[in-house]
């Protein structure tokens, strides 16, 4: 059950405030998401990257202020930003191959993007460029709206529009949805 | 060639509608088929397991940020109300100095009413109104005579007489002399207010969120009305009188007889019909806050 915009004013005032419920709350809201992009973008450690970045969400919270889309948008920036910062320390594009869904860091929260890991689905994605693979993963895994991916990205919605559709006609062209969809 | 070019280069061919595509990215079922059958993996996708999350690691995160966003709300309040607090401290008023008693002995009849309360004295570092203890000892509540007034108020609260508690609490010391004495205590106390509004706000559950975050802000108030020099002994009774009231939900003034009795008799039925929690209180979590997994 996913918080309410409502219920997310108060839950934002008390986690402002250093509410161990309302903390609880926002990391089952979207740690789970949070990971899944990460994991699909190539992260190494994605639980540990999660964590890295709800930690700079509670030292930050102070200075937001907005509604729970816009909230969602602001921790998928920070994850974005996260995602940057690693790919330009490790000096190369992440290998997408490297994530094993079956090592010991592959877990539990992984296991939503273990069914994007087809070997057929996977080898597809890592074909599509780096702006189009950033543009599905914050729409299909993530879940953000149009808008939010365009923001996130600090690209134009129209932009964010070409990169989706053509990324996802790319992607359709090279998979058999037989084999990704059973 | 940027992104917008293409986008306009290839409008004539799209193989999907803007409208499909928007459907199919949300998790609705598209009209095109080949999306339809895509939509499902998007679904699933999505509902991303966080019931999978391990309880372990929501509570340990949970503490750890709820701790850090503390500190950090602490460090930049502290030194700053400190600041302010110094720079406009005159001459404080001693009759100022015991409404704010008063007017404290008030947020503990309401933190009573919400059920977290702990006797100010006894109240350990780690305990809810911790911060209203030291607020309290700042202000010299917790000596001779302010704490007979609390006993008094807290008496016609236990008797079910909220807004004549409050009004007792907060209006009591009008009758007290005046008299002038410079306090350098204020500062400490102002900030001690602010350290008991965020410990009131932190500290609880979500059942009583609303309350706390009430007596939370007319705790921030307080800070900010005692170290004001020209704000009179009077005025600030009365004001700390109706934001305490306003909490509690009880009406201006204090009733008389009659009033009395027919609130009492109107109260009688009403626990009768439904006992269902105070005014102002809410009567579980937000119905949509998850609990767990």
């Amino acid at each position: 059950m996913s918080l309410s915009e409502e219920s997310f004013e108060s839950v934002l005032e008390a986690a402002k405030a250093g509410a161990e419920w309302a903390w609880a709350s926002i990391y089952r809201e979207l740690a789970g998401p949070v990971t899944g992009y990460l994991a699909s973008r190539g992260a190494a450690e994605p639980e540990d990257v999660t964590s890295e970045i709800f930690l700079k969400v509670a030292r930050s919270i102070h200075t937001f202020e907005g509604d729970k889309r816009s909230f969602r948008s602001w921790v998928f920036v920070i994850a974005h930003r996260r995602l940057i910062d690693e790919r330009r320390s490790v000096g190369r594009q992440p290998d997408f191959t490297e994530f094993s869904p079956d090592s010991p860091g592959g877990n539990v929260e992984s296991e939503a993007v273990d069914l994007l890991i087809t070997d057929e689905l996977r080898q597809a994605f890592e074909e599509l460029t780096d702006n189009q693979r950033d543009v599905l993963a914050l729409r299909m895994i993530a879940g953000l709206t149009l808008a939010d991916t365009a923001q996130v990205l600090g690209k134009k919605v129209g932009a964010v529009k070409a990169l989706q559709r053509r990324a996802l006609e790319a992607l359709l062209e090279k998979i058999d949805l037989e084999n990704v969809t059973h | 060639m940027s992104d917008s070019d293409v986008y306009e280069g290839e409008m004539t061919k799209n193989r999907f509608s803007d409208q499909d595509m928007e459907r199919f990215f949300s998790g609705e079922t598209p009209e095109d088929e080949v999306l339809a059958k895509l939509t499902p993996l998007v679904r699933r996708l999505r509902a991303h397991d966080t019931h999978r999350l391990s309880e372990e690691r929501v509570t340990e995160f949970a503490a750890e940020a709820g701790k850090l966003a503390t500190t950090i709300r602490l460090n930049e309040a502290g030194p700053a109300a400190h600041q302010g607090t110094v720079s406009r401290i005159r001459r404080f008023n001693l009759t100022l100095k015991r409404k704010l008693a008063a007017g404290l002995a008030s947020v503990l009849l309401l933190a009573g009413m919400t059920g977290i309360a702990v006797a100010a004295n006894d109240a350990a570092p780690d305990d809810t109104l911790y911060g209203l203890d030291k607020a309290l000892e700042a202000v010299g509540v917790l000596d001779g005579g302010a704490a007979e007034r609390i006993e008094e108020a807290q008496s016609l609260f236990d008797d079910g007489l909220v807004a004549e508690a409050i009004s007792h609490a907060a209006e009591a010391v009008a009758q007290t002399e005046d008299a002038e004495s410079f306090s350098p205590e204020s500062a400490k106390a102002a900030e001690a207010l602010e350290g008991a509004a965020l410990s009131v706000l932190a500290n609880g559950d979500a059942e009583s969120l609303e309350v706390r975050e009430a007596v939370a802000e007319m705790l921030s108030q307080m800070a900010d009305w005692i170290t004001d020099p020209e704000l009179d002994g009077r005025t600030l009774g009365e004001s700390v009188s109706d934001l305490a009231k306003g909490i509690a939900g009880a009406p201006d003034g204090l009733p008389d007889a009659a009033d009395n009795a027919a609130e009492e008799a109107e109260a009688a039925e009403e626990n009768a019909e439904d006992a269902g929690p105070p005014e102002g209180v809410p009567a579980g979590p937000p119905a949509d806050v998850p609990a767990g997994p």
